[in-house]
């Protein structure tokens, strides 16, 4: 994942990419499962301060056109779309109490990539 | 006059109970009935014809309940046909991936191979064989219909009913309702607890006000309906569906503001729209402030129409304690960065939810199974669980 480099004018961001710019569900609810809130709040204030650049930047192009510097992006921005939830929701834990056990979850084959 | 939400209620309520001894229900020979009297002979969804999308593309299934491996393959003919996943040689399991697309499959013990559509087409060291009819050796096939890019099966020889005339009225009501969606997530969790239980936790609304305060706390009902009843409310033969309140007032998160600024908003954000071109079964009283409907189909399925996306659930007995829940859900195509993000949004804050759900099954199921509760007792807004028992002892009660 070291050579996955963020267009220029998102190089802010960049140090979160080795981390967070996962190109699966699974992956991403795994790396949700596997931090602390403290560390999930790093990342989210980050997303989410420049989230409406990201946005209309990538909608620049289409999935299935992204140059590799984008699609680094579009990895991250899904990340962060698929993690926002516990702070979005003033959670105290990355997951809420009595939450059926997460590492139970199966993920299937699915049309779309991404 | 109250303040609140009034309930349109529809179809036949005879014979429906809203007290509902549980205790026997969960007995392991209570479910070798409900085998041998339900599954066995109900119209059931195995998957969807949008993954079988060229000549030869294949899905492998099982159906717990009935221990079968199931081959759904749409064949050179273009027609799909579900086939058991067994050799016609020595009944050795035949294909052992999960999905793919071939014009023919190979048995791996002695190579037998048959055709997509189902022909026995060759056999290795033909001459030993005495007195073979290869037309009568081919693929086991089992009763299959296509509805709205869902595939079902009956398992019986000979089907009593059709599956239009299994689904009654509502057959004709969901056309294109799934159009133009592709499966966005597919997630499966064996959850200890008993079917029944498990599938009755999406046949009401009345929990969601006190059960999803984590993850979507305001997402349903209003000032004018606080105590989330649903606007519509529908039983009959074999299904039961519901439409639940958008509220109207929903905050949204503020990452979910954004994505769905950029984007269409989706659940848990339900904004009203024009309704002309839903098909008439869903939101069958077209209630503004819609948010979803929930179709049980008798005996496993909950589908859920929305606007945008819709979900498929499935919910497999493995044993009387132990199911097998798959959840499927299908969004708008698109190839737009932001549509997708926010699909990835909404998708994970269902998950989120179904994770709050799946808690309360296995703990009413140790309660209920240790024998203490004499009878569930049912209000009116939980009317399709009482319809899914009518149903269940209509079909345990006929004579076989």
């Amino acid at each position: 994942m070291s050579n996955q480099i963020l267009p220029s004018q998102f190089l802010d961001l960049q140090k979160f990419v080795d981390e967070w710019a996962l190109d699966n569900e699974a992956a991403r609810y795994q790396k949700l499962h596997s931090i602390t809130l403290p560390q999930l709040k790093v990342f989210y204030e980050a997303m989410l301060s420049r989230i409406e650049i990201i946005l209309p930047y990538l909608d620049q192009y289409t999935i299935s056109t992204l140059p590799s510097d984008a699609k680094v992006l579009y990895n991250l921005t899904m990340t962060f779309a698929e993690t926002a939830h516990p702070v979005d929701l003033n959670w105290t834990d990355v997951d809420f109490p009595d939450a059926y056990a997460w590492d139970q979850f199966e993920f299937r084959t699915v049309s779309v990539t991404g | 006059m109250t303040n609140e939400c009034i309930t349109i209620f529809k179809g036949d309520t005879s014979r429906l109970r809203n007290t509902i001894p549980m205790t026997e229900r969960l007995a392991p020979e209570f479910f070798d009935e409900e085998v041998k009297k339900i599954f066995s002979k109900s119209w059931l969804i195995i998957g969807t014809s949008k993954e079988l999308v060229e000549k030869g593309s294949y899905i492998v299934t099982d159906v717990p309940p009935l221990k079968a491996s199931l081959i759904i393959v749409r064949g050179e003919d273009e027609k799909i046909r579900v086939f058991r996943n067994i050799c016609r040689h020595r009944g050795d399991k035949l294909v052992h991936g999960k999905e793919g697309c071939s014009k023919f499959f190979q048995c791996q013990f002695h190579a037998w191979t048959f055709s997509n559509t189902g022909n026995l087409i060759g056999v290795t060291d033909a001459t030993q064989f005495k007195d073979m009819k290869k037309d009568e050796l081919g693929l086991i096939e089992i009763h299959s219909e296509v509805w709205e890019d869902i595939v079902f099966v009956n398992f019986e020889e000979h089907p009593a009913q059709t599956l239009k005339e299994w689904l009654g009225d509502i057959y004709g009501q969901y056309k294109g309702f799934s159009d133009n969606r592709v499966k966005v997530a597919d997630h499966r969790v064996v959850v200890n607890t008993n079917w029944n239980l498990a599938v009755n936790a999406f046949c009401e609304g009345y929990h969601n006000i006190f059960i999803h305060k984590n993850t979507v706390p305001d997402y349903q009902g209003s000032p004018s309906n606080p105590n989330r009843h649903r606007p519509y409310l529908e039983v009959g033969k074999h299904f039961g569906r519901y439409s639940a309140h958008g509220n109207p007032n929903h905050k949204p998160t503020p990452a979910e503001g954004i994505f769905y600024k950029y984007s269409r908003p989706m659940f848990p954000s339900f904004v009203q729209f024009e309704m002309d071109k839903l098909p008439i079964g869903v939101n069958p009283s077209r209630f503004k402030q819609w948010a979803f409907d929930i179709v049980h189909l008798f005996p496993n399925i909950v589908i859920g129409p929305q606007a945008n996306t819709n979900s498929i659930m499935l919910f497999w007995p493995i044993s009387h304690n132990k199911t097998d829940i798959r959840v499927m859900r299908f969004s708008y195509k698109t190839d737009k960065p932001s549509d997708r993000i926010a699909q990835a949004h909404s998708l994970v804050r269902n998950r989120e939810v179904l994770r709050e759900d799946l808690a309360t099954m296995e703990t009413q199921y140790e309660s209920i199974a240790s024998g203490g509760l004499p009878y569930m007792f049912l209000s009116e807004q939980e009317q399709l669980i009482q319809n899914h028992y009518r149903a269940a002892d209509d079909m345990l009660n006929e004579e076989t």
